[in-house]
């Protein structure tokens, strides 16, 4: 698999034949997965592929029935949690927003892993807290209610809070899912932002390819539970990959903007496929 | 947006808040043993203000401080410490299990404590061990609610029904007990089921203070860890709170504090589960000073509900325990009636 990046990159997240599921079924049936350090990795594949449980077996929120997960050489299922939270941080699908929780208060608990038990709020805090809200843009929201927030405040305020955690990698499970156009591309770009200026590695999963190709460095297509194909979109993302992990004929045709492949679904019979994608290809071509 | 906003701005913000809270839990605390001096002059005989300061302070009547010393204050010292710890222990409940309906007399911890409490009586157990029985029967209430519901990863509503059905269950268990007593043990398990404060001693102020004391430091240290478990398991995991340890500590801690309570009050209700809604409200976040405020207010509703109970029933007062039972079931409708709108 490693032969789709011919520059090596380094990894201090990896899995190795990793086995994980809920009450004795496994859904991960054995994954091997090196995440390259300082890019942006998206997990794809159809519903029930096992994305979001690989995902949250990295992040040791479920411990494997097999193999391992390492963080820098070690056992994230083994070491400190706490250790490893100053690495890792986490944005899971399901959050719980308690009633009257300002924002800032949201923020700050991203602190969690670099304060004592009883210690005060150190400089180091408040320049974390503050920065994650500035990046975020919602220093402005600092002293609302979070759950009087609109969907796409409310999902940059959890980002907050998790970049107020201050760790090398980020682990966000369908960052973008609930969220309208206007707001996923932010949510994407927020993420490019921090993975440029700050090096910051990325793993995500994503529901929409299209979404992925587009916006992830290095894809991890998924099937049944294993990883079935992982690389640059550019060269990974191609009809037959499309057919055999969603089950959906297509063509691709090259992104206007971004040169990524696009997948351009096929009617069922095949017949009405070709012209609406040549209509498609006219009509981006002539702008 | 622009990065002129500096620094400044957040700390600022913080501080406004952090001063705030702390306003509210210096008036509480003030507040506390004014009310409770108010408390200390009600009785059979009613005393003045003056006089029963002197009484505290032993510098009055010999007979007014024998009356005030030994008769009145272990009531009022047990009513704020019981309070505090129902207080306490409703916020760490309520926090855990993410549900307002949360507290120790709704799940069972109560309830658990009254059928012990009446089983002692019908064994004819010593007085003394009364309380220890009473503790004993919420740990066992505790443990069973933790048994039913970590294997499953049982959360919100599940696991409100499985507290909800073991409060059922022994509270009929207590009833078939009560209905099976001995014409003269009658007396003994009603009173304590009534949840008095009546007759307290020096060994009740001790017993329940030494309790409070030694856990709400543990509970002030778990608050941190509390304020992301509240923010979906998932989310404390990954900011690397030990999830597993953190929810049997805080189970741990808030049946000592209820439990505590319980065994020097009886079951009284309404406090576990009033005290943190008012703190939330009115410190407008979660943290220590919401838990310390949920403890003083839980003392001052637990003191007022006595003051109640001699002041407008006298001169026959009822039980604190019958008070807070009164104003806490519309509590419970209206809390639900919210509950179901959202």
């Amino acid at each position: 698999m490693n032969d789709h990046h011919p520059q090596a990159h380094g990894s201090r997240l990896q899995a190795r034949s990793l086995r994980a599921g809920y009450g004795g079924d496994d859904v991960l049936h054995g994954v091997d997965l090196r995440v390259p350090d300082g890019r942006i990795s998206a997990i794809v594949g159809p519903n029930g592929c096992g994305k979001s449980t690989l995902l949250k077996t990295l992040a040791r929120v479920l411990a494997p029935t097999q193999g391992s997960v390492f963080l820098d050489g070690a056992s994230v299922h083994h070491e400190p949690t706490r250790e490893v939270a100053r690495r890792i941080g986490l944005l899971p699908q399901s959050t719980v927003t308690p009633d009257l929780l300002t924002v800032a208060d949201l923020v700050a608990r991203g602190r969690f892993p670099h304060r004592g038990p009883f210690a005060r709020w150190t400089d180091e805090d408040h320049a974390a807290i503050e920065d994650a809200l500035l990046v975020t843009d919602t220093v402005d929201l600092r002293d609302r209610p979070v759950d009087e927030l609109s969907g796409g405040q409310r999902q940059r305020v959890w980002l907050a809070m998790v970049f107020a955690q201050r760790t090398p990698l980020l682990l966000l499970d369908e960052p973008t899912t609930y969220l309208d156009l206007a707001h996923r591309l932010e949510v994407l770009r927020l993420l490019r932002q921090l993975n440029r200026e700050r090096q910051v590695t990325v793993v995500m999963v994503l529901h929409d390819l299209h979404e992925a190709t587009r916006h992830a460095d290095h894809l991890i297509a998924m099937s049944d539970g294993r990883i079935v194909a992982e690389g640059p979109p550019a060269t990974i993302v191609t009809p037959a990959l499309v057919r055999d992990v969603f089950g959906v004929r297509c063509t691709t045709i090259a992104c206007p903007v971004s040169g990524v492949p696009l997948v351009i679904p096929l009617e069922d019979d095949g017949s009405g496929g070709a012209e609406p994608v040549a209509a498609a290809s006219r009509a981006l071509s002539s702008r | 947006m622009t990065r002129t906003h500096g620094s400044p701005l957040m700390i600022r913000t913080s501080l406004v808040l952090r001063r705030r809270s702390r306003l509210i839990v210096a008036a509480l605390v003030i507040a506390v043993p004014l009310v409770g001096l108010y408390a200390l002059t009600l009785g059979s005989s009613d005393l003045s203000l003056g006089e029963t300061a002197a009484g505290v302070l032993g510098i009055g009547e010999s007979g007014t401080t024998f009356v005030v010393r030994g008769l009145r204050l272990p009531r009022i010292l047990v009513a704020i410490a019981a309070g505090a710890a129902l207080g306490a222990s409703g916020f760490l409940l309520q926090g855990l299990l993410r549900n307002p309906l949360g507290s120790p007399d709704v799940m069972g911890v109560t309830a658990g404590a009254s059928l012990a409490a009446v089983l002692a009586i019908g064994a004819e157990l010593a007085p003394f061990l009364l309380p220890l029985a009473a503790a004993a029967g919420a740990g066992i209430a505790t443990a069973t609610l933790h048994l039913l519901t970590t294997r499953s990863r049982a959360a919100g509503a599940r696991l409100i029904l499985a507290g909800i059905g073991i409060h059922a269950a022994a509270s009929a268990a207590t009833v078939l007990t009560v209905a099976r007593l001995p014409f003269g043990r009658l007396g003994a398990a009603e009173v304590w089921l009534a949840g008095s404060l009546h007759a307290r001693t020096w060994a009740h102020v001790v017993a329940v203070t030494v309790a409070v004391a030694v856990t709400l430091p543990v509970a002030y240290a778990l608050v941190r860890r509390l304020g992301l478990l509240e923010l979906g398991e998932d989310v404390a995991i990954g900011a690397g709170v030990p999830v597993r340890a953190t929810r049997v500590e805080l189970l741990v801690i808030a049946t000592i504090l209820a439990g505590a309570a319980v065994a020097v009050t009886g079951p009284v209700g309404f406090v576990a589960l009033g005290a943190p809604h008012i703190a939330r409200r009115i410190v407008g976040q979660s943290g220590a000073a919401t838990l310390a405020t949920a403890g003083l207010v839980g003392a001052i509703l637990l003191l007022v509900a006595d003051v109640i109970g001699q002041r407008v029933f006298h001169p026959t007062p009822i039980a604190a325990g019958v008070v807070t039972a009164v104003l806490g079931a519309p509590y419970l409708l209206w809390l639900l009636h919210r509950w179901g709108r959202r």
